[in-house]
């Protein structure tokens, strides 16, 4: 029987490709709509392939990081299919589980639950793994150790009930690819583990300490920086330091992939034009050779996250996007997407908590510098995911009609937008996690203005962009019929039927089933 | 410092907490202090098996400062009566 001493794994919603499609994923951050829930799986989570050993061809890129560090460590430590755990569990040390989301309790599926009510995909299948795996320790393996990190560790925190019942021992928070090592070596020795590490700014590893993957990621996904400049309060990626990875390091992680078959990705960080930037005037140079690398190993890719400030300046000062533009869409590719924060449209709120933003424009630009750069966007073929958030600290009803005017000033834009609520933490003991943000009759139409928005252009982005092909024909069928129903409820529905259906039907039912 | 601390992370202090009844604020309270000489690395020590009673300070720790590493055990005793939080600078060097 083959062992492994690490198991590096996460349930179904993580370990999948989405088809090839990284939006798809955004489809586990919801609960199935309009189609049963097995459908909803196939189309947004399906099974990926693995070898004989159960180890799968493509798995989450911060997984990869930690096998990564912990095989470059000498330790027995592979990334595992969740379907091959229990082939493992007898003979191994501790399962090492990661996730964007274990609970559904950030932005989007927390908003998803809100509105429908139902638990988010991700929390059902991420719940019913982890279950799984608590029985095995049960059962067969009383010794093994259960880790917990990625984005989304601070959950546990909040949801000490499933600490307990899931018999969780360590929570690893933070950029973690140091400090795994250290905490296998105390597991493989037997010495007492903590319970809980948060790596903060000033422990985060260096750039020679951060590994190359050893197998493909998700889609191809590579990082290519860590941190941010802007200095948003609400984020905490601004209190890290800035470290661009060499075009080495990225060069070595391209070729790990594409030797795996992968043909496409995804170039990861919080703002993919600020690669190799000083402060935050884009370094054109090592932007295009950056990219001209990329291209050389990537039929098609995208950019994780990028922020408007940064494309409209560029395109200002050095004509950046255009330029990018040029090396990136060709005949393989028609098309660029991205994530970017929008976050508000109201000038007051924009210079009170994300001064740095708009930077080096003023923050009283902020909407302007948003309407600007969608515009070019659309003009480049490049289409931005934008977040707004709903229940910043300080917003008044007024800057809420100040983002829903922004919303509608985006229509003519190619885009998507997504609403997150903001939830302070600090708020949040024991009450449940929809008390903190009171929802107003100016949040209901906000919300209105957002489905219709998105749900026009998705329609536009499935059908011309996103899903050509004969394969995806079935669940772009099924994709389609899906957002025209919600297009026309959007249409129809009135904010205060918004308001009435969050506070007295969806939002209590979420309230009662959150840990 | 007990040679079974897993963690590759430096301490600045080592908070010794006895007590997980205590209001959460007070624990806050004296963090802010030990920021003002400048720590940002904490050891935090909470009674044997106790680490789930005393997730409401750690909460409290955790959404006040963004900026700190944390690594916490159980190590302490659980002794009601003595002081609650007790605080130890460690060298350069110690808590690794
Ligand atoms: S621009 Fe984005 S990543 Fe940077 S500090 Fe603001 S929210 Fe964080």
């Amino acid at each position: 029987m083959r062992k492994v001493d690490f198991i590096i794994t996460t349930d179904r919603s993580m370990m999948t490709n989405h088809r090839g499609k990284e939006f798809l994923g955004f489809m586990t951050t919801s609960p199935p709509i309009g189609m049963p829930e097995n459908l909803w799986r196939w189309i947004a989570a399906p099974k990926v392939p693995v070898d004989e050993w159960g180890r799968p061809r493509q798995a989450p890129y911060g997984l990869r990081k930690i096998e990564a560090a912990l095989q470059d460590a000498g330790f027995s430590a592979e990334v595992i299919d969740p379907d091959y755990v229990k082939k493992y569990i007898t003979a191994a040390k501790a399962v090492l589980i990661g996730h964007h989301d274990y609970f559904a309790l950030n932005s989007p599926s927390i908003e998803y639950w809100m509105l429908t009510g139902k638990e988010p995909l991700n929390r059902k299948s991420f719940l019913s793994f982890i279950e799984t795996v608590a029985y095995y320790k049960r059962k067969y393996n009383p010794k093994l150790k259960i880790v917990v990190g990625g984005p989304a560790a601070w959950q546990w925190l909040y949801s000490p009930t499933y600490l307990e019942k899931f018999m969780v021992d360590t929570i690893v928070e933070g950029e973690a690819d140091r400090v795994i090592v250290d905490l296998a070596r105390a597991i493989a020795e037997g010495r007492k583990t903590p319970r809980y590490i948060l790596v903060g700014p000033r422990d985060v590893p260096g750039l020679d300490e951060i590994p190359v993957i050893k197998g493909a990621s998700v889609n191809g996904l590579i990082e290519i920086m860590r941190g941010c400049p802007r200095g948003c309060s609400f984020c905490s990626v601004t209190y890290k330091a800035i470290r661009y990875y060499p075009l080495s390091k990225i060069e070595a992680e391209l070729k790990v992939n594409t030797s795996n078959g992968v043909k496409g990705g995804v170039l990861h960080s919080d703002d993919v034009p600020l690669y190799g930037a000083r402060g935050v005037t884009p370094n054109v140079d090592a932007l295009e050779r950056l990219h001209r690398l990329v291209k050389r190993y990537y039929r098609d890719f995208t950019w994780s996250h990028a922020a408007l400030a940064t494309i409209l300046y560029g395109e200002e000062r050095f004509k950046l996007l255009s330029r990018l533009a040029d090396l990136i869409l060709d005949e393989n590719q028609e098309y660029m997407g991205f994530q970017t924060g929008i976050e508000t449209g109201s000038k007051r709120l924009a210079r009170r908590i994300m001064p740095g933003k708009s930077a080096p424009y003023p923050p009283e630009d902020w909407p302007e510098v948003v309407v600007e750069a969608f515009k070019l966007l659309h003009e480049k073929l490049f289409i931005p995911a934008g977040t707004i958030i709903l229940g910043l600290p300080g917003e008044t009803p007024d800057d809420v009609v100040k983002t829903i005017e922004l919303v509608e000033e985006l229509r003519p834009y190619r885009s998507l937008i997504v609403p997150m609520f903001f939830v302070p933490l600090g708020s949040l003991r024991g009450e449940g996690w929809f008390k903190p943000i009171k929802m107003t009759i100016e949040h209901a139409e906000l919300l209105r203005e957002v489905m219709r928005h998105t749900a026009y252009w998705s329609k536009d982005i499935i059908s011309r962009v996103y899903m050509k092909g004969i394969k995806y024909t079935p669940a772009k069928i099924l994709l389609i019929r899906f957002i025209s129903r919600v297009e026309k409820i959007a249409e129809a529905i009135k904010p205060e039927d918004i308001l009435y259906h969050v506070e007295n039907v969806t939002g209590r039912q979420a309230i009662t089933m959150t840990a | 410092m007990p040679q079974d601390v897993a963690s590759v992370l430096h301490h600045d202090y080592e908070v010794t907490i006895t007590d997980c009844n205590i209001n959460p604020r007070d624990v806050v309270d004296v963090f802010h202090n030990l920021l003002k000489e400048k720590g940002t690395r904490f050891l935090v020590k909470v009674p044997k098996g106790r680490f789930v009673d005393c997730l409401n300070i750690i909460k409290r720790i955790h959404s006040t400062f963004i900026f700190i590493s944390l690594t916490v055990i159980e190590d302490s005793v659980d002794a009601v009566g003595v002081e609650p939080i007790i605080v130890k600078p460690l060298k350069e060097g110690e808590g690794g």
